[in-house]
Parts: structure tokens; C-alpha cells; sequence
């Protein structure tokens, strides 16, 4: 494992709490739009706050991880990526103004739309950046292939899956035989995609995916995965559904991107020939290092204040006065 | 519309959006957190009050500066390809380091807002240390990058002009970092404290407060006059030092702001008048005072236009730039300071509207100096995006698509900002800020 190695791990990890971040999201913005996919929907709803915005933190890291750790593929990015990248960043904006308007706006009918069009920018942020995704490890755009379109079914399938699974994690039963079957069928559905259809389009393309061991590894393991959680969903079990769907999604950009090596981008461009600014690695480490207990202790305090809700100390309120 | 042109209107319009979230982001953490001590020392609930209130609006500017942020960052990286290799490899570090900035700002800023009445005082104060630092530090490495643009070093280039021999360091602590970090840092808390003036010179504009909150506003508004006065110099003194800097390291900027054809001794400041045909019409002319600005004599010897090819040579038009942001800078330090005044001595004339309109008006011309200044580095620093080694030109993708975007982004900005003007209007009401 040399250098590359370690700033690929580094830039899919931070894409990877980005991918699980956003589909938590996007699940709050389905349960703001259909309660009964949440057995506490008010909980879960309160989640969000617009404080959340930590989230794009990890997207912004990723994102200059990958300009300044493979400088030599943003050209190639750059030429192909213009419109994946503008309908993020319009969609950012676009989430932006929702979620100002949604958290201090009035109560109107107004607040539908806004909850539609949230749900929607959190739909199209994750599937653009997997669309980039999708031409790294096939040096195609996600509509040329049958691949491509595999992968954003599989991204599709993943956002829904994580998103409605974490909103229910709460809950170690099934209580709602709604949720129950709407689990089972986007898990059965991811199952099929990861343990048939994956294998098949691999077997018919040209990509170094379909030779990687990782890449069949992390096959079975999947399959294998999902399938316990359908067992526990048709046990009415949800308590490691959500715990399964986290790790797949985190674990299935970092092994797909793992498996396309040599290649970042594939039969296009290698790890070794793009990668550049090694100082840089070795400040996202020793920072990560030192960091890292300090963020630990800041998430374990955010954590705690939100789910502990009481107030002790009083802050002086504001009086009415007349003119 | 060329695709360079397309390009840089993004990043200007990106960039000019950004710098309005930024300078509150950076002045708005400093100025709560010492309201909130000063709350804690003297045992005002009121000064915390007051600060809880602007730590929402900080809130809500932080979501939309967020934004902004990110799309900064996707853009330099997409739009940019060969500018991000180039400085990617050399000053890398400070964007990761701005990236750990940012997220421990981001962290404790939501640590903050959830335990104001949860926490102790002293300790949710303590809370605001990393928010502060993080807001700091992060602009501090941003702007590293940016002296670097200015003053590239820390390097050899290869005969196919890559970066080699690589002195990360010295590329981060480049020459121009120290002015340059030095007055943006305190021109955006100077901004951010003229703004908040403002908002209580309108409180008191509008003549609807009671007695108590009419001597509450005004003792907000003595104290933030005074923060003003003392930031507006510390600003001018660095914005002095850069004007040297600029003299000694980047002499075709300084040339270009000030319309100076020919290098001589004795050359003079100019003031005010139109650009034309490459010389300065209807100008102020001060003999000898750019001699004596950027080198202590009037007889010091200023670089001018001629030391450049003319390939090479910003356009004049940043005169303006300079000129508007100098103006703005001493303008918004005397009024604060006549205000002063006006309290200290004649009582009645510093609440009559001619006065609080215009330290309302120091508010927006604060923020219009800060872009101003932005501008005047980017466009002074043309046609290189990094100066002497990669042309802007040369530094933009092949994609032609961009084309189209340049014209769609704009409005999509401008929905940003009416909606974060909204948001803010409807989250807090005047009475919160006067508890």
C-alpha cells in the first residue's frame, strides 16, 4: 500500500460519511412528506436542524481531498463532470433556500412544496455525486451502460434503504407492517442488484471490477448482510437493519473504488499517475490525529444535547414594550 | 461570452457572494463571544441576552455562507483544473487546514446554539473559544492560499512548468501572507461591528423604543462607535503596510490602482477621477504622497507600468477599486468617531436622523469596501491567477458548458440572498435585539 492507497481511503472514507449523512437526510425529508414511514415521525423530524450543516463539511473535504490529493484527474473530471457538478451546486443552493424557508417560514400550504423540493435536492445532490462515482470506475457516463444505470439503481435503492431503516432505529420491533414490507422490499431489491445483476454486468464488461477479489468479496458479504436483515424484518426485528444498511453504505463506495485499482478513473487514468501533494495526506492524518479527540468530544456534546431536551439556565427574554 | 470569461464571472459572482457570509462569519463569532463575557464579568443577563440573539443571526448566515463555502470549493476544483493541480500540490495543506477550521467551527457553532440554557455560563462561553478560533483559523488558511496567488514560492518548476522541490511552508508563509491575513482579518471584524452600529442606528431611526431601550440601544451604539474608531485604524495601518507590501513585492498592482505610467521619485497619490487612454482625468493629484505612502519619503522611488510588458499589465479600471475602498475605510472611521463626539459633547445631535442615517450608511459602504478590496487583489493580480507562473486562461477547463451556467448561477445567488434576508427578518424582531 503506498501513498495513493492511503489518500483513496482517506477521500472515500469522508465520501462515504457524506453518502450516509445525506441519505439519513434525504429520510427525514421522506418522513416530513409521508409520516407513516417513521413509527415516530415527530422524533424524527426533530433531528434535522439547521444546524445540521455539518454534513456539507464532509463534502467539502472530500471534494478538496480529491482536487488536491489526484490533481491529475481534475481535467479529466472537469471535462466530463460540468453538469453533474452544476446540478449539485444549483441543488445546494436550491437546499439552501428550502431549508431557511422551511425552519422559519409560517406554517402555510406553501411548506408542502418546500417540503417536496427538500426531498427532492436531497434525491439529487447524493445521485450526482454518484453519477461521478459511476464514470470513475467505468470511464462512462452512468447513461451509456447498463453498468451505470445498475449502480444508480444501486445508489437509489441505498438512499431509500438507509434513510427509512435509521428514521425506524429507534424501534426494535416492527410495529407498522407498512414499514415492515417497504423494508423488505428495498433490501430484497439491493439484494438482487448486488448478488445478480452486479455479477452478471461485471461478467460482460471490460472494467477491472469484474476481476478484483475485493469487488466479489464485498459481493457476498452484501448479499449476505442483507439478506440477515430480511430474516430479522420477517421476524419483525428492526434493530439491525439500520445497523446493516449504515455499513453497506458506507463500506460499498470505499471496496468499489478499492476494487477499480489500479485506476481512478477507469482505463482512463491510475491511482499513481494522478496523485500529487503527498503533504497533504500526511496533514489530513497528523490532523485527523489531533483532531479527532476533539471532535469526538464535540459530536458526543452534540449528541447529548439533542437528545437531552431539558433547560436549566435561563437566558433574560425579551419584554414588549410600547412606543 | 468565451469560456474564460464564462469562468470567471462564476467564481466572481460565487466569490463576491461568499465574501459577504465570510465577513460575518468571521467578525460576527469574535464580536458574540466578547459580548458574552463582557455579559459574564459584569454580571450584565442583558449583554448575554443580547448575544444569544446575534448568535441566531450568526445561525442563519452560517447556513447560507455554508453554502456559498462549498461552492466555492466545487468550483476552484472543476472550473479550475489546472490552477487546483498546481496549488494543490504546493499549498494543499492549507485547504485541508481550512477544512479542519471549518468543521470544528460548524461542530461547536451547533454545540453552542443547543446549550445556551443548558450549560453553565462560563462554560457555554467556552463553547464559543473553537467557534471563534475555527472562524479564525479557517480564514487565516484561505487567505494563505490567496498570498500565495500574489506571491508564489516555495518551489522550482521543471521544463514542463510542474511545481518541484516542493517547501510546503515556505509556500504557506509566502511573503504576502502577513499583510494580506492582517487587514482582510481585521477589515471583516471592522465590517461586521459597523454593521451591527447600523442595525441599532435603524432601531433608533425609527423612534418607536421606549425610554429604557432608546439608553440601551444608545449605550450599544457608544460602545460599538468606539470598537469601530479603534478597528477602523488598526485596518488602515495594515491596509498602510499592505500598501508598502505592494510597493516592494507586487509592483504592477500598485502601478496599475495608481494609474503610474512611469516609475519616478516624488510620484503623486491620485484621487478620484476616470480612467481613460491609460492616464487618470479630472483626478486629485498630491504631489509626492504615494512616495511618501509606499516608501516613507516623498522622494522614495515608486515602480510604475513601464517595469511590465504590457502583455503582462493589470487593467487600470482596479483604480477605482482602490480608490472606493480607501474612501470607504476613512469615511466609515470618522463617523464613527464624530459620533463619539457628537455623544460626548452634543447630546442631541447624535440622535438626530442626519446622524444615525449615516452611520446606517457605514454599514452597507463597509461591505462594499470589503468587495472592493477583494476585487482589487483578484483583478490587480490579472491576466495571472498565479502570479508570473499559470495564466488565468490557461488555467480553466475545456468544457464549453460552462458557458451556459454562467448566466443561470446569478439568479440562483440572488434567490439565496433574498431568502437569507427573509429568513433573517422573520427570525428576529427588534425587541430581541434590545432585551
Amino acid at each position: 500500500m503506498n501513498a495513493a492507497d492511503i489518500a483513496l481511503l482517506v477521500v472515500l472514507g469522508l465520501f462515504a460519511v457524506y453518502a450516509v449523512l445525506c441519505s439519513i437526510e434525504f429520510g427525514i425529508a421522506l418522513v416530513g412528506l409521508f409520516p407513516r414511514l417513521a413509527t415516530q415521525p415527530k422524533r424524527s423530524q426533530q433531528l434535522f436542524t439547521p444546524l445540521w450543516e455539518i454534513t456539507n463539511v464532509f463534502l467539502v473535504f472530500g471534494f478538496i481531498g480529491t482536487a488536491v490529493l489526484f490533481n491529475g484527474s481534475l481535467s479529466l473530471f472537469s471535462h466530463h463532470l460540468i453538469p453533474e457538478l452544476a446540478t449539485i451546486v444549483l441543488a445546494l443552493i436550491t437546499r439552501a433556500v428550502v431549508v431557511l424557508l422551511l425552519f422559519y417560514g409560517k406554517q402555510t400550504r406553501q411548506q408542502q412544496l418546500l417540503k417536496w423540493l427538500f426531498g427532492l435536492t436531497n434525491l439529487v445532490i447524493p445521485l450526482s455525486f454518484a453519477a461521478a462515482g459511476v464514470y470513475a470506475l467505468t470511464g462512462l457516463q452512468f447513461w451509456q451502460t447498463g453498468l451505470g444505470w445498475l449502480f444508480m439503481s444501486l445508489a437509489v435503492f441505498g438512499l431509500f434503504t438507509i434513510g427509512i431503516s435509521f428514521l425506524n432505529r429507534i424501534k426494535t420491533t416492527v410495529e407498522q407492517p407498512f414499514i415492515q414490507w417497504l423494508l423488505t422490499g428495498l433490501l430484497g431489491s439491493w439484494c438482487l442488484l448486488v448478488g445478480f445483476a452486479l455479477p452478471v454486468s461485471f461478467a460482460h464488461s471490460f472494467s477491472p471490477l469484474s476481476n478484483g477479489p475485493i469487488a466479489v468479496l464485498s459481493l457476498i458479504a452484501g448479499v449476505v448482510l442483507f439478506s440477515y436483515s430480511i430474516v430479522a424484518l420477517a421476524l419483525h426485528k428492526l434493530h439491525l437493519t439500520w445497523y446493516h444498511s449504515i455499513l453497506l453504505g458506507l463500506a460499498t463506495p470505499i471496496l468499489l473504488a478499492w476494487a477499480n485499482r489500479p485506476f481512478l478513473i477507469s482505463g482512463q487514468l491510475t491511482l499513481d499517475d494522478s496523485f500529487g501533494a503527498q503533504a497533504y495526506i500526511h496533514t489530513l492524518i497528523i490532523g485527523l490525529l489531533v483532531i479527532l479527540p476533539l471532535l469526538l468530544v464535540g459530536f458526543y456534546l452534540f449528541g447529548r444535547l439533542l437528545i437531552d431536551s431539558t433547560a436549566s439556565h435561563k437566558i433574560a427574554t425579551p419584554k414588549r414594550r410600547k412606543p | 461570452m468565451d469560456t474564460v470569461v464564462a469562468g470567471r464571472t462564476l467564481v466572481a459572482d460565487t466569490l463576491g457572494l461568499h465574501l459577504l457570509f465570510v465577513v460575518f462569519g468571521v467578525g460576527l463569532p469574535v464580536l458574540i463571544s466578547g459580548l458574552e463575557l463582557f455579559g459574564i464579568i459584569t454580571h450584565r443577563p442583558t449583554a448575554r441576552a443580547i448575544a444569544h440573539t446575534w448568535s441566531r443571526i450568526l445561525v442563519i448566515l452560517f447556513i447560507a455562507g455554508a453554502i456559498s463555502g462549498t461552492i466555492v470549493s466545487l468550483q476552484f476544483s472543476l472550473l479550475w483544473p489546472r490552477f487546483m493541480a498546481f496549488a494543490g500540490k504546493v499549498v494543499g495543506v492549507s485547504f485541508a487546514l481550512e477544512g479542519f477550521a471549518f468543521l470544528v467551527e460548524a461542530l461547536f457553532l451547533s454545540i453552542y446554539m443547543l446549550s445556551w440554557k443548558r450549560f453553565q455560563p462560563i462554560w457555554h462561553w467556552l463553547c464559543s473559544i473553537p467557534v471563534v478560533l475555527g472562524a479564525l483559523a479557517s480564514a487565516f488558511f484561505i487567505t494563505t492560499v490567496n498570498a500565495f496567488m500574489n506571491t508564489p514560492q516555495g518551489f522550482d518548476l521543471n521544463a514542463q512548468g510542474q511545481p518541484i522541490n516542493i517547501n510546503t511552508w515556505k509556500a504557506v508563509f509566502n511573503p504576502a501572507a502577513g499583510t494580506e491575513i492582517s487587514h482582510s482579518i481585521l477589515a471583516y471584524i471592522f465590517t461586521t461591528i459597523l454593521c451591527m452600529a447600523a442595525v441599532y442606528a435603524w432601531l433608533l431611526w425609527r423612534s418607536r423604543l421606549s425610554g429604557e431601550a432608546r439608553q440601551q440601544a444608545r449605550q450599544l451604539l457608544v460602545g460599538l462607535a468606539g470598537l469601530a474608531v479603534v478597528f477602523g485604524l488598526l485596518v488602515g495601518f495594515a491596509g498602510d503596510q499592505s500598501g508598502k507590501f505592494l510597493a516592494r513585492s507586487e509592483p504592477a498592482k500598485l502601478a496599475a490602482a495608481e494609474v503610474l505610467p512611469t516609475t519616478q521619485s516624488h510620484a503623486p497619490l491620485i484621487i478620484g477621477g476616470l480612467v481613460s487612454g491609460g492616464t487618470v482625468h479630472h483626478g486629485l493629484k498630491l504631489p509626492g504622497l504615494l512616495s511618501f505612502l509606499a516608501t516613507g519619503s516623498t522622494h522614495g522611488t515608486v515602480r510604475g507600468l513601464d517595469q511590465v510588458l504590457p502583455s503582462d499589465r493589470p487593467p487600470l479600471y482596479i483604480h477605482y477599486f482602490f480608490d472606493i475602498m480607501v474612501g470607504i475605510g476613512t469615511l466609515t472611521t470618522i463617523i464613527p468617531l464624530g459620533y463619539l463626539l457628537l455623544e460626548r459633547f452634543r447630546f442631541r445631535w447624535s440622535e438626530r436622523p442626519i446622524t444615525l442615517l449615516a452611520l446606517m450608511g457605514c454599514g452597507v459602504l463597509a461591505l462594499v469596501a470589503a468587495e472592493c478590496g477583494w476585487m482589487l487583489t483578484e483583478f490587480g493580480r490579472q491576466p495571472y491567477v498565479i502570479r508570473g507562473i499559470l495564466l488565468t486562461k490557461d488555467a480553466l477547463t475545456q468544457s464549453q458548458a460552462i458557458i451556459h451556467f454562467a448566466y443561470i448561477f446569478p439568479t440562483f445567488y440572488l434567490i439565496l440572498i433574498a431568502a437569507t434576508v427573509w429568513t433573517l427578518k422573520r427570525a428576529v424582531n427588534s425587541q430581541e435585539l434590545l432585551p
